[in-house]
């Protein structure tokens, strides 16, 4: 009897969900025959159906494959060190868990990121492990997490590095809004690390938000150079250190596809300009609130990667020179990136500067500028005026540039008058037409 | 290798209606899955996609001899797998939800570190509980949310599996959605 109900509830609400709503009821009633039960049961379920909910909508398949991946290598058990009191879990990522811990002998806090002993005899995951040690205390930078050592106990590899007490990127992107002038001095922060690193002839090869933490303080450090490769080909001494063979291969894809180079995702050779590309992407996301290639899977997002050019939403099309900028990390054509970072780094100082200090002019070198040959351009931001003294005075103080005073240099005054001869031009001729107009009439 | 036979021979009993069988197979499929997943998680980043399909395939084919992949027994271990997913992933809900916890580290905020959260993990057990009276009342609209939901899989994919145009799994999920939400949020408006 009850099945026949709704094997009726069923008939009635499938014919009923695809009629305009406004003929719903009335095919329902007369549907269920004017049974009251019957009625209300369909129409609220129609009701159910019309909710635009996310109810269901994200499938839990994924987060389940975690699950049972993690358990079955152990990935959160707590290793057992003597040097390291484990003390809480940090954050983890594919195969490792970073623990906070207390170093017994210095008595200090350290993190230390931990293979699972599962992994402890998988000989490339160890060769990864132990490139990443070697890549990132290669880099000696107050914006790179400084590495304490590398090793093995208890049967799981660790690294030990510095305890950078704070959130991670996405973890403030998700919370709130980064505000441009912040925004502006991490992604200064972070090119500063990513100068060191390819300095050093490194590429970091994994620059995304997850791998970046803002202490508490307001330094940035980057973090986790788990992918990361010496490029320096010249360099044979460098170069023996890490082994070619973990070279990615095409259709091998490591790293999160949506700030991957289109180098990257063809699986082509990757010099430092690939972070540079990623780099685009984590201060576009910054900026917009959200990436520049999106797509509902992730080969979607590759293709947009590779053939579509990205779009700026209204936040950032306000700001020409933060689109030069991010036009020359974003350009398909490695070529046409900026050849080094240090030009990017400084293209990124002048402009937050200039957003640090609104109303001044100032004149400089922007590198962004140098094919189109205004090498030299006087600009002004627009939503930052001396009318909001408190917000500059609170930016200023987050970025820690209390004394610091930019270069200010007045604008070129010949331009300015140019301009002001051009709309006195216009304003005369434009009266000398409505005098005309009024003495012909 | 002895594991793998008796996976095929172990679908087989339970499609011929062998309901004890079925205690037998989850423990090895979900053994499986979980080699697979590892494979996945270490060949690709954490917030990379997993491809479910592709995870559940290559399970599947692992389990099976390559060359006699049979329909019937593909169905029962693509709905296998999800009831897996359900289960696994309602133990940890439950533990996640519950103070007293076994785990070493219950005691910190796992927040980023598990990958439920709270929320998520009441959303579930609601869920569970509902999907379980919904099994009573239409048992076929259960096994497609089952595998929509936990199993990941596309309406394309279940059609095939399923044997039914996809157009027919999206009508009954459809229903099955509205019917779902009106219990949970039923029960919820009860609550208060
Ligand atoms: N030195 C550190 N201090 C504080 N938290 C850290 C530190 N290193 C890593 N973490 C946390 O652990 C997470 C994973 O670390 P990461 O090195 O990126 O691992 P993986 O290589 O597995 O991605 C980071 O996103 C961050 O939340
Ligand atoms: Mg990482």
């Amino acid at each position: 009897m009850k099945v026949n109900r709704w094997e009726t509830v069923e008939k009635v609400f499938n014919k009923s969900v695809v009629l305009p709503r406004e003929k719903r009821e009335a095919f329902v009633a007369s549907a269920c025959g004017g049974d009251a039960d019957l009625i209300e049961d369909v129409l609220s379920l129609l009701a159910e159906a019309d909710k635009d909910d996310k109810f269901l909508s994200e499938p839990v398949f994924e987060v389940g494959a975690k699950i049972l991946a993690s358990e079955y290598i152990g990935l959160f058990d707590e290793p057992n060190f003597a040097a390291y009191e484990m003390q809480k879990i940090l954050g983890r990522g594919g195969s490792s868990v970073v623990f906070l811990a207390r170093d017994v002998s210095l008595e200090r806090s350290v993190a230390i990121k931990v293979l699972p002993a599962a992994l402890a005899d998988d000989d490339e995951r160890i060769l990864r492990f132990q490139q990443e040690a070697k890549a990132a205390s290669a880099i000696s930078h107050p914006n790179v997490a400084h590495i304490y050592g590398f090793g093995k106990a208890d049967n799981r590899y660790y690294l030990a590095m510095e305890y950078v007490q704070g959130d991670t990127l996405r973890e403030l992107l998700k919370k709130k809004e980064i505000d441009k002038v912040f925004a502006l001095d991490i992604a200064c922060q972070i090119s500063k690390a990513l100068c060191a690193a390819h300095k050093a002839g490194i590429v970091h090869r994994d620059v995304k938000p997850e791998n970046i933490i803002v202490a508490d303080d307001g330094l940035v450090k980057v973090l986790d150079f788990g992918l990361a490769k010496s490029f320096t080909v010249q360099n044979r001494e460098t170069n023996r250190s890490f082994d070619a063979s973990l070279d990615t291969k095409p259709g091998m894809i490591i790293g999160t596809v949506s700030y991957m180079s289109p180098e990257q995702i063809r699986g082509q050779q990757l010099d430092w300009r690939t972070d540079i590309w990623s780099f685009g992407v984590v201060l576009y996301e910054m900026l917009a609130g959200s990436r520049p290639f999106k797509g509902e899977t992730s080969s979607d997002i590759q293709a947009r990667i590779l053939l579509i050019e990205h779009e700026y939403p209204a936040e950032i099309a306000e700001m020409p020179e933060i689109r030069k900028i991010l036009d020359k990390c974003l350009a398909k054509d490695v070529n046409l990136r900026y050849k080094a970072t240090p030009e990017l780094m400084n293209d990124l100082e002048i402009f937050h500067k200039y957003l640090s200090y609104p109303g001044n002019k100032f004149k400089y070198s922007f590198a962004a500028n140098a094919e189109s040959g205004e090498e030299f351009e006087n600009f002004e931001a627009p939503g930052y005026s001396e009318e909001n003294p408190e917000e500059n005075k609170e930016t200023k103080e987050a970025n820690g540039e209390k004394g610091a005073k930019p270069e200010i240099i007045e604008g070129k005054p010949e331009k300015n008058y140019a301009k002001y001869k051009l709309i006195i031009a216009a304003a005369v001729f434009f009266i000398f037409i409505i005098v005309l107009i009024a003495i012909l009439y | 290798m002895t594991d793998r036979q008796n996976i095929t021979e172990l679908l087989a009993a339970w499609s011929d209606g062998d309901r004890t069988s079925l205690e037998n197979l989850m423990p090895l499929v979900e053994q499986e899955l979980r080699k697979i997943a590892h494979n996945y998680m270490r060949r690709e980043n954490p917030n990379h996609t997993l491809q479910t399909t592709a995870l559940i395939n290559e399970a599947y084919i692992e389990l099976n001899n390559q060359h006699s992949v049979n329909w019937q027994n593909r169905k029962h271990f693509f709905a296998i797998s999800a009831q897996i997913m359900r289960r696994i992933l309602l133990k940890h809900a439950r533990d996640r939800t519950c103070a007293k916890r076994g785990g070493k580290f219950a005691h910190v905020s796992l927040e980023d570190v598990t990958v439920l959260t709270h929320e998520k993990s009441v959303e579930l057990i609601a869920l569970d509980e509902a999907l379980e009276r919904l099994s009573q009342l239409d048992p076929l609209k259960c096994t497609i949310v089952e595998m929509r939901y936990f199993g990941g899989l596309s309406v394309e994919e279940i059609g095939k599996v399923l044997d039914f145009a996809p157009v027919t799994i999206g009508v009954h999920w459809r229903l099955a959605k509205a019917w779902l939400g009106r219990e949970i949020n039923g029960a919820n408006q009860m609550v208060h």
